[in-house]
């Protein structure tokens, strides 16, 4: 049997642990829904903004699927780089113009999220109208060729002008 | 006496029906259970050896015996009746009957008669101590016995309760004096006291005229004559009749009982408010627990959702990042011809040439020698405002007049993303 205050004692310990633990269990439990509210607010962010995202899913899809089925292959059917393709097609197309080839630079391949970009840069000297048409044939969407850069300077004489420029073209396969 | 007794289990109470547990006759069938209050008439249903094998006692009254419960008859110089209980228990203390203990005398009353200003009453007061049995917290009333039994008027009546003689004296149809007496026949003391209480009673002028003596139970022909002779009135014999409820019953709950019953009322709260803290503790947790619950599982969703997107996401992430890069391929508008022929548009009519353009997507470098210096701004102004160029933000730095009267300037176009 147990003395009155030893009773009371008891229950004095035992309403201690429970305050404690009350305290303590209530602290942990605001924390984690503290943390859980903040997480589920970025994640509705996240979704309202997916959501968005989502809805040109179609477009993207539908660009995705151009993307593979029309770019090309960086190694041809021989199993070689179609690198210096791009060489030869700005090579040819300048000297269908008539336009002198001053210099040429090949540039590496380089790997990016559209393809393995392949650059080379050009600068000729020639009449406006040959410059022209020559951009002209050297913009090929649907061979992934594209100028990138170009500067056009107007010569001393102001009959020709030089033209620099910065010729792309992507294959399959980037980073 | 013969009376039929039901030994089998007692039924419950019927709406309108009370027990009543009164004292027996006998010592050996001491407490009797009956029902009153029915269609029917009273109902003897159970015989006990204790209050407590009443099997209805949680809806019994137990009717005290007359040798447990005292009687005191005063004439209250009141007709107030809400003063009875206040001049009654100075009565009582004067007379000495308040507990030892300094409790309170647990006393009740029912008033007989009223003359003039003054009031005569019947008081029943419980002893300082009682028998255990008949202090159970089984039960929730307590009364007397005599006032369950119907007397006749202006009568002394004489009956065996527990063994025990007991006598009542009516006034009118009235009870105004009982006593349980200290023999269990009618003997030449019991016929003394009986004198002896009836003098009493005459003095103070509490009793009307007897009469009648009437003897419940067996009694010999000597012990009759005896009460006749003794009273001088005529004696009548019979055997008990079936108890009868009082038009107002007493609340004589022995002292141990109202401090049990107070304190286990107190108990019954104290437990109420502990059970309602713990089921409002026991509500808030769960109410908390199923925030957080519902919240956990709300992220879970959403989660689940990411997961389920996560393909789709990725693959226009991805397409979005090749498609950017490809710009220079799939944007017109980047189109070094597209753009010259925009700049071009932009120009005022024979009043300047190009020396200069350089293209690439995020940035035109424009220079150019203009005839005058209002030329560069028209251009400026044109390049502002061509459609084709809305995606680049263009700046002039100043023009440049030459010696040859020609003005050079240079303009930069940022594309905007």
């Amino acid at each position: 049997m147990r003395t009155k205050s030893e009773k009371r004692l008891l229950l004095a310990l035992i309403l201690i642990v429970l305050a404690g633990g009350n305290y303590y269990g209530y602290k942990w439990v605001s924390q984690k829904k503290a943390s859980l509210v903040l997480t589920e607010k970025e994640l509705r962010a996240d979704q309202a903004e997916d959501a968005v995202v989502l809805k040109q899913q179609d477009d993207w899809s539908r660009r995705k699927d151009w993307i593979d089925k029309n770019e090309p292959d960086l190694k041809g059917e021989d199993g070689n780089a179609k690198t210096a393709e791009i060489q030869e097609y700005v090579r040819k197309g300048a000297i269908s113009e008539h336009l002198e080839i001053i210099n040429q630079n090949l540039g590496r391949a380089q790997a990016t999220p559209g393809g393995t970009r392949v650059s080379i840069t050009v600068k000729v000297k020639g009449p406006m109208k040959g410059i022209c048409h020559w951009l002209a044939s050297m913009q090929k969407p649907e061979n992934f060729y594209a100028v990138s850069a170009f500067s056009l300077n107007a010569d001393a004489d102001e009959k020709s002008m030089d033209c620099e420029i910065e010729m792309v073209r992507y294959f399959k396969g980037g980073s | 006496m013969v009376r039929t007794v039901k030994t089998k289990a007692v039924r419950s109470l019927n709406k309108g029906e009370q027990a009543i547990l009164l004292p027996g006759i006998t010592g050996a069938e001491p407490w009797e259970l009956w029902i009153l209050g029915g269609p029917a008439q009273a109902e003897c249903v159970q015989t006990c050896k204790t209050p407590l094998d009443n099997r209805l006692r949680k809806n019994s009254t137990l009717a005290l015996p007359v040798s447990q419960v005292f009687c005191l008859p005063l004439w209250l110089g009141e007709t107030d009746t809400k003063q009875f209980a206040g001049i009654i228990s100075l009565q009582l203390e004067l007379r000495g009957l308040q507990p030892r203990s300094g409790g309170p005398v647990i006393f009740d009353w029912s008033m007989v008669a009223q003359e003039g200003a003054r009031t005569l009453v019947t008081v029943g007061v419980l002893p300082a101590v009682m028998p255990e049995e008949m202090q159970s917290e089984a039960y929730p009333a307590f009364d007397l016995s005599a006032r369950y039994l119907p007397f006749a008027e202006n009568a002394l009546t004489l009956w065996q309760e527990q063994d025990r003689l007991a006598m009542a004296i009516t006034r009118g149809p009235d009870l105004i004096y009982y006593q349980a007496l200290p023999e269990t026949q009618v003997s030449q003391r019991v016929l003394q006291d009986l004198n002896s209480i009836r003098t009493t009673l005459e003095m103070q002028g509490v009793l009307t005229p007897l009469q009648q003596v009437v003897v419940w139970g067996e009694a010999g022909s000597t012990e009759l004559a005896a009460l006749r002779a003794a009273f001088r009135l005529p004696v009548t014999q019979g055997e008990r009749p079936s108890p009868r409820l009082p038009t107002q019953p007493w609340k004589l709950t022995p002292a141990v009982v109202g401090e049990a019953k107070k304190a286990r009322e107190v108990q019954r709260w104290r437990n109420r408010a502990i059970l309602a803290v713990l089921v409002l503790y026991l509500v808030a947790v769960i109410s908390i627990l199923t925030q957080l619950f519902l919240t956990s599982r709300r992220v879970d969703q959403l989660h689940q959702w990411q997961t389920q997107h996560a393909a789709a996401l990725d693959m226009i992430a991805n397409t979005q990042a090749a498609w950017k890069e490809l710009q220079p391929v799939v944007d017109q508008k980047t189109y070094p011809l597209e753009l010259l022929l925009a700049t071009s548009a932009a120009i005022p009519a024979d009043q300047l040439h190009l020396t200069l353009f350089q293209s690439n997507r995020a940035h035109i470098l424009i220079k150019a020698e203009a005839k005058n210096t209002a030329a560069p701004f028209l251009f400026l102004k044109g390049l502002q405002d061509n459609a084709s160029l809305d995606d680049y933000t263009w700046n002039m730095s100043q023009p440049h007049s030459l010696p040859n009267d020609l003005t050079t300037f240079q303009i930069d176009g940022t594309h905007k993303n």
